[in-house]
């Protein structure tokens, strides 16, 4: 599951890997809930997406969202960092608690508690999304100047480090038009975590990508998986989640039907429709 | 493949071919139209072909003329201020910018025009240019429209004119006008090509009886004429104008006697700051350069002959 | 010394057949250079063939009039740059969710599209000194130019920010940037791109309608042709030579914005 460049696992960003402990075992390495989402109701118009999911989400723990397309994973998503506004419910990340809100969505006081979250929950996108204008380390070092005001000289510092960590430091110059749909995602995520967020949240990273490419990116993914990293991943990668996950949840019609060790949920699922969703991926 | 390439030629080589074609058939029309002229008597048959119709420059007062309606008036009489020493009076402003800016629109030769350098000459520019030194002050040109000059509310961004000006009832309700400085006299000039040689040759009784056409400039009225277009065959303007354009070639003679003259003055924005003292201090400048000889002089150099006494007026 | 590269020989055929494309390709250029110097030739001749052209007074009066093309430049440069300013704030103003904003910027891309550029110019010109505002001919004619193609370059805007891609404002939320930095920094530079082509097309047709800014007396080529034409009863002599050179600008122009279009498509797209 490694990529060709797979990251050297002696660079660690410093806030991910304190207290990481090397075993494997849940309860040793993982911490206090970091990310709470309580009573998540999401309408798109009529259409009820999202019908009430409650999810804790720990320090270091490596969550995997399964579901098939239209079982709301994806929105519960980016309900969590408010790219889309919940309908009903609150959420909390690093206690930044924030209450959906709808009707006040435009509130001064309200956007900057959104911010406040975004600023803890990075986020990584099925399209990658790079800033196309800006080179490799301006698209890492743009936010942490910007929003965090870290001096230019500190954020090229932090960014090279990241860039080292997806194993991309010599791209530092690069434009992302030159740059693989793999490369893309993994300066991607390091552009996510040169914000050093609490928690990095992955919508479909690979889908978009390759088949030949997505081995590097879930690479990528998995070291900073075992390495203590925070993260939420929606994807359809078995595998992955198999290999990287602390928890899977499976959703579907805008529930958790479902969630546990991958091993219990992957392997030996306790409800008929988590069976059903697994036999049918086995078909593809 | 071949013959398409120099079927592609084609339309050029007719082009040309049109061209020297249209080059050699002007020569005949051109000594059709000398003839007309040298014959004058044999010119009656196509005399009812003459358009009903008179061009002449927008915003002038021939304009008013061919309508019937033009009132030429005299400069009301200028009494010297009582209040002298008015800080808000436009000639404290001048001498305190040590500048006069006048408007001047260099598209009437030869009163004001422009030279190939860039610079303007003609007899209102030398006017002006000698009005400011007798006041003290420099003076810079502005180039608005004829028509922005004669509408008034020049918003201060000039403050004077020296544009050869008519003095008319209508602009008196505008516009403070000094003594004139000189006078033309309007003129009416025909094609060659019409056959018109005499007052008694035209199709209507003037004034009144016309129509007019007008271009932006009186210059555009010859040009049109020259370069054949028939819709109208008369125009009207100054005689020192009518003679530039026989001067210059244009096939147009000049129909009997000047038709009026026009008293032309110096003119100040009523809607602008007061004035009372300015339009003393140049009327008294003008009366000094008609009696030194000044503007005599300036005339017989732009014109050729003295335009500076009244006695131009009609017959 | 020739490089490794140059003494690979294509095979006999190959360097046939690229021979015989270069050939044909030689042909059209020269086909196409031909016609072109027919035609225009064609027309000055027929041109000159009226009896009514004098070289010799055009050659006399071009320094005069081409210098007229620096204020018609300096005039479309400056203008070109405020359109640009004013549409970018037309263009948020009109996405923007703000009932002033939207109301203002929609009522000024009305105003200024339904009424004539003429009409502007004069308004600016003649009315605005009424209401105790009071530009000279320059100033006037910048602010009129800028104002109406502010409004056109409005609506490309607004594409050019509506075709950057979604995920791009969401990335940049994602990362924690407020709105205005959002599009500052990652929305606004991506539209400018995408819609330089448009403002090269905008800027030559500027250059044509500049000409209007004649009438309030701007000095600049047109005004010249005219009161140099009307001088000496050579209006079409002197109109001739303006035309030149509103040409010659607008092919120099477009040769430099293909360019920059080539650059641009080439690029990081």
């Amino acid at each position: 599951m490694t990529g060709a460049e797979p990251p050297d696992h002696g660079v660690r960003p410093a806030s991910a890997t304190s207290g990481y402990q090397p075993e494997s075992s849940l309860p040793s390495h993982i911490g206090e809930p970091i990310v709470k989402v309580e009573g998540i109701h999401k309408y798109f118009g009529d259409n009820h997406v999202l019908r009430g999911v409650d999810l804790e989400v720990r320090q270091r723990e490596a969550v995997m969202v399964i579901g098939r397309s239209g079982s709301g994973k994806t929105t519960l998503l980016r309900c969590i960092n408010f790219l889309e506004e919940p309908t009903v419910g609150a959420i909390e990340v690093d206690e930044v608690r924030v209450e959906a809100d709808p009707l006040h969505a435009r509130d001064r006081r309200h956007r900057e508690q959104i911010r406040q979250i975004r600023l803890r929950a990075g986020m990584l996108f099925q399209e990658f999304n790079l800033f196309p204008h800006m080179d490799v380390l301006a698209n890492c070092i743009e936010a942490p100047t910007r929003v965090l005001g870290h001096s230019r000289e500190h954020a090229i510092e932090r960014a090279e480090y990241y860039l080292e960590v997806v194993g991309l430091a010599e791209k530092r110059d690069e434009y992302p038009s030159r740059l693989s749909g793999g490369q893309k995602q993994r300066v991607a995520i390091a552009r996510a975590l040169s914000m050093e967020p609490k928690v990095l949240l992955f919508d479909e990273p690979t889908s978009a990508l390759d088949p030949e490419l997505i081995g590097e990116v879930l690479g990528v993914m998995e070291d900073l998986a075992h390495s203590g990293t925070t993260m939420i991943v929606v994807t359809h990668e078995m595998h992955f989640a198999q290999e990287a996950a602390d928890r899977v949840v499976f959703m579907e019609d805008g529930v958790v039907i479902e969630q546990g060790p991958p091993e219990q949920v992957l392997n030996d699922p306790r409800h008929e429709e988590t069976t059903h969703f697994l036999r049918r991926f086995l078909d593809r | 493949m071949f013959n398409m390439r120099r079927l592609a030629l084609l339309p050029a080589a007719a082009l040309i071919l049109a061209a020297c074609q249209s080059g050699s058939g002007e020569s005949p029309d051109a000594s059709a139209s000398a003839d007309a002229s040298a014959n004058p008597t044999e010119s009656g048959h196509g005399m009812a072909d003459v358009p009903n119709v008179v061009c002449v420059g927008e915003a002038t007062t021939y304009l008013d003329w061919l309508a019937g309606d033009l009132a030429i008036s005299e400069a009301d009489p200028i009494e010297e201020p009582s209040d002298a020493g008015n800080p808000d009076d436009l000639l404290a402003l001048i001498k305190e910018r040590g500048e006069i800016r006048v408007s001047t629109d260099p598209n009437y030769a030869p009163q004001s025009f422009v030279e190939p350098d860039g610079s303007f000459v003609g007899f209102d520019i030398d006017v002006a240019t000698e009005i400011a030194e007798r006041l003290g002050v420099d003076v810079k040109f502005e180039t608005p429209d004829w028509d922005a000059i004669t509408a008034g509310n020049w918003s201060e961004r000039w403050d004077i004119s020296v544009g050869s000006m008519t003095i008319t009832e209508d602009r008196k309700e505008i516009l403070s006008f000094t003594q004139p400085y000189y006078y033309t006299p309007a003129q009416l000039a025909a094609s060659t090509a019409s056959g018109v040689t005499g007052v008694e040759d035209l199709p209507f009784e003037l004034p009144g009886g016309a129509e007019a056409t007008t271009l932006p400039t009186d210059a555009n009225c010859a040009e049109a004429i020259r370069a054949g277009r028939e819709e109208f065959a008369l125009w009207i303007s100054s005689s020192t104008t009518v003679q530039g354009a026989i001067d210059e070639g244009v096939p147009i003679i000049a129909v009997g006697d000047p038709v009026f003259a026009e008293p032309l003055s110096v003119a100040i924005d009523k809607s602008g700051p007061p004035h009372d003292e300015l339009l003393y201090e140049i009327n008294n400048i003008i009366g000094e350069m008609h009696d030194d000889g000044t503007l005599t002089e300036l005339s017989n150099e732009w014109y050729g002959l003295d335009l500076t006494e009244g006695t131009a007026s009609s017959e | 010394m020739t490089t490794p590269s140059a003494t690979i020989q294509p095979p006999p055929l190959l360097a046939e057949i690229i021979e015989s494309q270069r050939q044909r390709r030689r042909w059209f250029r020269g086909q196409f250079a031909l016609v072109w110097v027919a035609l225009v030739g064609a027309l000055l001749a027929a041109l000159w063939a009226t009896d009514n052209i004098d070289t010799e007074w055009m050659v006399t009066w071009a320094p005069f009039i081409v210098g007229g093309a620096g204020t018609t430049i300096l005039v479309c440069v400056i203008s070109i740059v405020l359109a640009t300013l004013l549409a970018i704030f037309g263009a948020i103003a009109r996405m923007s969710s703000n009932a002033i904003l939207f109301a203002i910027s929609s009522l000024y891309v009305s105003l200024v599209r339904g009424t004539p550029l003429l009409v502007q110019i004069y308004f600016i010109f003649f009315a605005l000194p009424q209401m105790g505002i009071r530009l000279d001919a320059v100033p006037a004619g910048i602010l009129a130019l800028s104002f109406n193609y502010g409004a056109y370059m409005t609506e490309i805007f607004r594409a050019g920010i509506q075709a950057v891609p979604g995920g791009q404002r969401e990335a940049a939320q994602a990362l924690g940037m407020p709105e205005a930095l959002v599009m500052r920094r990652v929305v606004l530079p991506q539209a400018v791109r995408i819609v330089i082509p448009a403002i090269g097309n905008d800027f030559i047709a500027m250059i044509k309608d500049s000409a209007l800014i004649s009438t309030i007396a701007v000095q600049e080529l047109l005004w010249r042709a005219q009161r140099a034409g009307t001088r000496d009863f050579k209006t079409l002599q002197a109109l001739l030579i303006a035309a030149a050179v509103y040409w010659l600008l607008t092919i120099i122009f477009s040769y430099f914005q293909d360019r920059l279009e080539q650059r641009m498509a080439r690029g990081d797209r």
